[in-house]
């Protein structure tokens, strides 16, 4: 149950003094495990005084990704202080900031500019520089997811291959988040995509909905082992699964082609025939968004990635992400369905 | 209008060497153009990329009867009107494989010749055109490395993986070198540490003890070079440092190249290709000849 832990450090929550202090919730892990095991669901007090560089935030939603789920197990590489306040994805509202905010004031929608935020709670305060404001007219749903997902697509199209109109983008793992984007973005910028899905019993369904969004092909792993010979221009290969299914995606690409791995669905290592290599030039690189982030170089490219993200939002240019609303409350149960499936993205509503 | 026999070793169909190769006559028209020149090949030897050309393996039109091998060395009987830089008695190499190796004699256009240092023994002339190359690209074109910096490599008892040994250590660079495991291994790792390999092990001794030894090493290891595949490549793509490289410019165990999904995405390694043939035919002249 919720016990009124005053916890101090890291997520600014401080001792409450003698100005008024706010309720949060949160949902922190003490050590590293399995989710559903080792977080809980505690409320504590933080002063509404923020301090020069910070701003008090109130977070509207925020989603469960598989990379929050392997920081709590301890396996990914960018592990916050213990205990920790779990998600690096989310959206949320300013409502006070420090004496030298300037790019920051009451009322702007933001997301996390940096992984490691600590998303799954109510309000907190933090570093200013570690949010990022975005167009205020963004939908909820699109704006918690806004930070990862889009993003990753986005940039894989625009930094890998040098692609122009009419050129083709081949990815596994079609129906993924990342995925969808990648069909979508690859749409509105006159690219065409060949997708390869997992096969399972509704796959005629899936097709026409990945159809609807603007897949040129969609095969199963199967039919693309027998369609993927007559491919022809095939610039860059997204891959997120590994194994037999980037072999089959590095035998696509075309003279020196690229493929991009951004995920590792399958555990088992990327591989890449040597022909491809040898014959072709092929070169095979990683993204990791996160990461891209970090780099202060890359801070206009963000602005303009953003722009347009959000105009195309704005435009109906996106289906509206698949999600579960779910409390903090419900957070064991979110944590579980997170973790068994993927189909909808199981999102916290503060 | 002369022509002379050439004994020559040709294959008319893809299939197993031992099955499609046979010893036969061709003519050769000894009439040279004004830019042609008449070599007497002496010697070309058997490298994998030959068997595997053979085999049927290599992207090149099958333009049957072929002659096989891919590098030779000979010397020049008579040339053309117009060939100025060469003149009978001269040793050549041939560059861009011209498809007649494995022959006796041969008409090649002057530019596919490269004349070579008389002094150089017959061996190593008739070797030096795809693995010591292969090697050179390898460590100069890639990544941008310093004296005392470590490259690693598999298949390190290949020409090419000697080659590397050889030019690493020439470069001043360390080289890790991993080998099959074999009976007498110890004379292997003898023979290669006196061409001045800095660390060899078999590939289960690499796999056994790699973490601590990499952690012994004082920088980052930044480029690998894979001439095996498989798990082999998994091993050394995994020994290398944030923004490493990994070359591939071969695949001798026959089986796709791995690498590990982390390395790519948070260690941010890339993957290339080498094939020597095309870097020596789209490179300016005045690169291959350095």
């Amino acid at each position: 149950m919720f016990s009124r832990t005053l916890l101090k450090g890291t997520y600014g929550i401080r001792n409450a003094s003698r100005f008024v202090s706010t309720k949060t919730k949160h949902i922190v892990y003490e050590e590293y495990g399995d989710p559903p095991k080792v977080c809980n669901l505690k409320e504590a007090l933080i002063d509404d005084i923020v301090k020069e560089n910070e701003a008090l935030v109130k977070f509207v939603a925020a989603p469960i990704n598989p990379a929050d789920i392997n920081q709590i197990q301890g396996v990914y590489p960018v592990k916050p202080p213990l205990p920790g306040v779990g998600g690096n994805e989310g959206c949320g509202i300013i409502e006070r900031v420090g004496k030298s905010v300037t790019y920051l004031k009451p009322g702007d929608l933001v997301i996390p500019s940096q992984s490691g935020l600590g998303t799954w709670r109510t309000s907190g305060i933090v570093e200013a520089s570690k949010l990022y404001s975005i167009d205020k007219s963004v939908p909820v749903h699109f704006a918690a997811t806004l930070n990862v997902n889009p993003p990753t697509a986005y940039r894989m199209l625009k930094d890998f291959g040098h692609l122009k109109p009419g050129d083709t983008v081949i990815q596994n793992a079609g129906n993924s988040a990342v995925g969808q984007y990648v069909i979508q973005i690859a749409r509105i910028r006159g690219l065409k995509t060949v997708n390869v899905v997992r096969n399972r019993p509704t796959i005629d369904e899936l097709k026409n909905e990945l159809k609807s969004l603007g897949a040129n092909e969609v095969f199963t792993e199967e039919e693309f082992a027998k369609e993927s010979r007559s491919l022809k221009n095939v610039r860059l290969a997204l891959n997120a699964v590994g194994g037999r299914s980037s072999l089959m995606l590095a035998k696509t690409l075309d003279d020196d082609g690229v493929m991009v791995t951004y995920g590792g669905m399958s555990k088992q290592p990327v591989q890449s025939p040597t022909g491809a290599f040898i014959f072709k030039d092929i070169s095979l690189r990683g993204f990791w968004m996160s990461h891209w982030y970090t780099k202060k170089e890359n801070a206009k490219e963000r602005d303009a990635m953003f722009k347009d993200l959000c105009e195309w939002i704005n435009a109906k240019e996106f289906a509206p992400p698949k999600v579960v609303e779910r409390s903090l409350e419900q957070y064991e149960e979110a944590l579980k369905m997170a973790m068994e499936s993927s189909d909808a993205k199981q999102l916290f509503v503060m | 209008m002369t022509k002379i026999w050439s004994r020559c070793i040709q294959y008319s169909k893809y299939g197993p060497p031992k099955e499609v190769l046979t010893l036969g006559k061709i003519q050769v028209d000894t009439n040279l153009s004004s830019n042609q020149v008449l070599v007497k090949w002496l010697a070309s030897p058997i490298n994998p990329l030959d068997i595997n050309k053979i085999e049927g393996h290599y992207p090149v039109p099958p333009d049957f009867p072929i002659i096989g091998g891919s590098e030779v060395i000979g010397e020049v009987e008579r040339v053309g009107s117009d060939v100025k830089s060469l003149k009978p008695g001269d040793a050549v190499v041939s560059l861009g494989m011209t498809q007649t190796c494995w022959s006796e004699y041969a008409v090649i256009d002057e530019t596919l010749l490269l004349k070579i240092d008389k002094r150089i023994d017959l061996v190593s002339a008739a070797t030096l055109l795809i693995n010591p190359p292969t090697a050179y690209v390898m460590l100069k074109e890639y990544v941008d490395l310093n004296p005392g910096d470590f490259i690693i490599q598999n298949a390190s008892n290949s020409g090419v993986g000697r080659s590397v040994i050889q030019l690493a250590k020439a470069f001043g660079l360390k080289s890790i070198n991993l080998v099959r495991n074999r009976p007498n291994i110890q004379d292997l790792k003898n023979e290669l540490h006196q061409l001045g390999a800095d660390y060899v092990f078999t590939e289960e001794e690499f796999r056994a003890n790699s973490r601590t030894f990499l952690k012994s090493l004082d920088t980052p290891i930044r480029l690998a070079l894979n001439g095996v595949g498989g798990k082999s490549c998994l091993a050394i793509s995994n020994a290398l440092g944030s923004g490493g490289t990994l070359v591939t410019y071969g695949g001798m165990g026959k089986q796709p190249h791995e690498i590990s999904t982390s390395g790519f995405v948070f260690k941010n390694i890339k993957a290339e290709g080498i094939a020597i043939t095309l870097w020596l035919n789209q490179e300016s002249q005045e690169n291959v000849q350095k």
